[in-house]
């Protein structure tokens, strides 16, 4: 019953955070532009109409067309699908890997525990963007990819948490009365170190979505990201470039999209950390 | 919380910023074909630098980075340089009409074909003090021949008796060239080769001083140590940052204008084009895909020509659809040159209407655009068995971009969904000669105005498969092998016209889209300048050093 008891006191909490409860307002606008674009939009994001490349933004076209003749807003829209499903779909898979490394470098420590510092230290300490460009070459474009290609990269920061903490954990009462009472590895392992890194988890698959965001919009602006036709806020910024001093508009609202999604995210993140780490709460 | 929002606000701008700052577009680097020729010097009797101004032209483009030594570097960007400092026997002028200039006038082919007979000019000097000799021009082809130099262009002038033997490393000597004194020499050929005396007017023919390059040796075309009898001379080159190059007192066509010739390396556009507009450079090539952004603001300064040319779509004749030359036709089909050109390319292009160049004899000038009819392709397909739609995967370079993300547009409509990766120059050349791309584009441009240049070494059949085209016809084969024994010039423009019908208009062996536009911009006080066939050069070129800050 005390788990319950925290996320509640948490929840009331949070709403008291007026920023953390805009961001989550402004993400589930953006979830839902993404998953409705086809409603919301008249035009096809692909749809190629060279007769109306680069229009300024006027009521057919709120935000303008592109050097294709294809409506700025309608690939805003689906750019908004690529971006949050990367940012969310990588984090998972970070958190899969990072939650297993973190709890059996933290849990069996020893030679476990040297092997699995030692790739935290690796996978931290290479550049971010420049693997995620030579694993992006090898395997080649498009979404698939992008989710292993950055959920593969960011792991190493959920681990490293998750091994602090599990290291603090295991010296508890409960666990050693576990142990002692016969229980299982991996019985301690997912019945009981689990639900007490559940927070952790949150926290550091919210922070770490924006930065998968700004990952994906970086690859897909070097061309590398989703395979064109397909709109993403990156690829859309790369191919407004050329147009930056004649038609700024084109590159500002994808720019606008990023920005806003990335900052939503992160300050959601700081909200959740403070009000569910217990170190945290003022 | 207020200072956190502030860091994330940072973070996310910086990000942003980062992110549209960098990449760039240094891209048009990317002309396929060896392109370049040798050209106009009319020789204007110089009046210049009389008032006793020094005259000055500083013209801004991308770092080859691949030396001047045009026996070893096939760029363009090279030429530009090295075309002022080293001559061929023979060059084309910038209307692309060949013309003597290391030779006292265009060489005599006996009646079989195979030997030629030159005499040079007496009197010229290389730029160090020698003078130019018919040793020279031996140990120039001889250092060609010799596998040590990798000379990359080897292919247009192998067919001298010889030099497969020297290629090969089974001879030191090139039997075909006989001195015959210092002024006087011949040249046998393997087989009567129509085109020999045009190549001898490319760059790649450029004659050395022997005693100079040979002690230059790896050395020759990096740094100063280029040596030629050219209008200008070297005197500063770091190879990475800028060229300066000053005027031949001693010329043997008479003095240039310019007393000087700053060439600066810029390898982004953009930033070229800033320092264009900050008054750094007084010459400069624009990119087309940059058009839209100067062509209101500098239209006087702009000046477009036209290179002899060709973009198409390259395809692998093996690929399981494009096998099939209705799939080829309706790719053709669904295309809309003429908006492709306007709309993407700023209308710097002609819309294609055969594969030949416009410029070269043998284009039918009675051909009209391409028809664009989507339903007609749509129903090739479904006749072909591929009504349900099929999928093709193409890998194009960055300055292909913009024309393969329409062409894209334009196949969807049709049902064909085009796999579009881009890659980078070096990827793009090592996987279409492999084979390995279904379909790309490609930009196939002459050094002047012969259909053997454009077609031989792209769809004959033995060639095609270096290409990745994989093209086998045995009657085009035949046209262009009985163009290149014949001399008769309007015979042979008829043959590639025939040739061009075949494999363009029949068997859509490759599908040609536009004849590019090149397009150079230059101050208002810089003047007669002017370019024939994308290589730049600066031998009738003045500027107005009083309207120069």
């Amino acid at each position: 019953m005390r788990k319950k008891n925290y996320y509640s006191e948490s929840l009331k909490l949070f709403w008291k955070n007026k920023l953390a409860v805009l961001s989550l307002l402004i993400l589930i606008v953006l979830v839902i532009s993404a998953i409705f674009a086809p409603v919301l939009t008249p035009y096809d994001p692909n749809k190629q109409v060279l007769a109306d490349k680069l229009l300024f933004p006027s009521s057919k076209h709120p935000f303008g067309t592109d050097e294709f003749g294809r409506d700025i807003l309608t690939r805003c829209l689906y750019g908004c699908r690529v971006s949050l499903s990367v940012g969310i779909v990588s984090q998972l898979i970070a958190s899969v890997i990072g939650y297993f490394m973190g709890v059996c470098a933290g849990y069996f420590g020893k030679k476990t525990d040297d092997v699995i510092s030692f790739l935290i230290q690796v996978f931290s300490s290479f550049p971010a963007l420049l693997f995620a460009m030579a694993l992006m070459y090898a395997l080649g474009s498009g979404i698939m990819n992008l989710y292993l290609t950055l959920g593969f990269l960011s792991w190493a920061n959920t681990a490293r948490l998750i091994r602090g903490t599990v290291l603090q954990l295991k010296e508890q009462e409960y666990i050693q009365a576990c142990r002692i009472d016969g229980g299982s590895n991996l019985r301690v392992i997912l019945k009981h170190l689990f639900p007490n890194c559940i927070p952790m988890l949150i926290v550091s698959c919210t922070l770490g979505i924006p930065s998968a965001i700004l990952t994906e919009a970086s690859l897909s602006y070097l061309g590398l990201g989703v395979p064109s036709p397909t709109a993403s806020w990156g690829s859309m910024i790369s191919g407004a470039q050329t147009f930056i001093r004649t038609n700024t508009y084109y590159s500002l609202f994808p720019g606008i999209f990023i920005i806003l999604t990335v900052i939503a995210f992160n300050t959601l993140g700081d909200g959740l950390r403070d009000v569910l780490d217990p170190k945290m709460r003022k | 919380m207020k200072k956190k929002l502030m860091t994330a606000l940072l973070s996310a701008g910086v990000a942003t910023l980062a992110l549209s700052g960098c990449g760039g577009s240094s891209s048009d680097s990317a002309n396929t074909a060896d392109q370049k020729d040798a050209s106009t010097a009319q020789e204007s009797g110089s009046t210049a630098g009389s008032e006793g101004v020094k005259k000055v032209l500083k013209f801004g483009q991308a770092n080859a980075g691949e030396g001047l030594d045009m026996q070893t570097s096939t760029n363009s960007r090279s030429a530009s340089i090295a075309d002022e400092v080293t001559e061929s026997l023979l060059r084309f002028d910038d209307d692309n009409n060949e013309e003597p200039v290391l030779l006292t006038d265009f060489p005599t082919v006996s009646d079989d074909g195979l030997v030629y007979t030159f005499e040079l000019k007496q009197g010229v000097h290389f730029t160090n003090g020698t003078e130019l000799t018919s040793k020279d021009v031996k140990f120039t082809f001889e250092r060609m021949f010799n596998p040590a130099t990798a000379a990359k262009s080897t292919a247009y002038f192998n067919m001298i008796k010889g030099a497969k033997d020297m290629l090969d490393g089974n001879a030191t000597e090139l039997a075909g060239f006989e001195v015959v004194d210092d002024y006087h020499f011949t040249i046998t050929l393997d087989y009567a080769f129509a085109p020999f005396v045009k190549n001898l007017g490319t760059s790649y023919a450029d004659i050395f001083p022997e005693d100079a390059c040979t002690e230059a040796g790896e050395n020759w075309g990096l740094g100063t140590n280029l040596i030629g009898t050219g209008p200008y001379k070297i005197q500063e080159n770091d190879d990475t940052t800028k060229v300066i190059l000053v005027k031949n007192e001693d010329y043997h066509g008479g003095d240039v204008n310019l007393d000087e010739l700053q060439i600066l390396f810029y390898d982004d556009d953009q930033t070229k084009l800033i320092a264009y507009e900050n008054g750094d450079i007084d010459l400069a090539d624009l990119n087309a895909s940059l058009l839209s952004q100067y062509k209101d603001k500098y239209a006087d300064e702009i000046t477009a020509y036209y290179p002899l040319g060709t973009s198409f779509i390259s395809m692998n004749l093996k690929d399981a659809y494009l096998s099939d030359v209705n799939v080829r036709k309706a790719i053709s089909l669904a295309i809309n040159r003429e908006e492709l050109v306007d709309a993407v390319l700023n209308g710097a292009g002609i819309p294609a209407t055969s594969y030949l160049n416009n410029g070269i004899p043998g284009h039918d000038d009675s051909l009209s655009v391409y028809e664009y009819d989507p339903e007609a392709a749509k129903q090739l397909l479904a006749d072909a068995g591929y009504g349900d739609g099929i999928t093709i995967s193409s890998e194009v370079r960055q300055a292909d971009q913009a024309v393969y993300s329409a062409i894209q547009g334009y196949l969807a409509e049709v049902g064909i969904t085009l796999d579009l990766t881009v890659v980078d120059n070096a990827t793009y050349n090592s996987d279409r000669t492999a084979g390995k791309i279904p379909l790309t584009g490609s930009t196939w441009n002459a050094l002047y105005p012969d259909g053997d240049f454009q077609m031989y070494n792209y769809f004959y059949s033995s060639k095609s498969n270096a290409q990745g085209v994989f093209y086998d016809n045995a009657d085009f084969d035949k046209l262009l092998d009985d163009a290149r024994k014949s001399t008769n010039e309007d015979e042979r423009a008829d043959l590639y016209k025939q040739a061009d019908s075949i494999l363009s208009q029949e068997d859509y062996a490759c599908i040609p889209l536009y004849y590019p536009q090149s397009q150079f911009i230059a101050k208002p006080y810089v003047k007669d300048f002017k370019v024939g066939n994308l290589i730049y050069h600066f031998w009738n070129v003045d500027v107005d050093p009083s309207a120069q800050n």
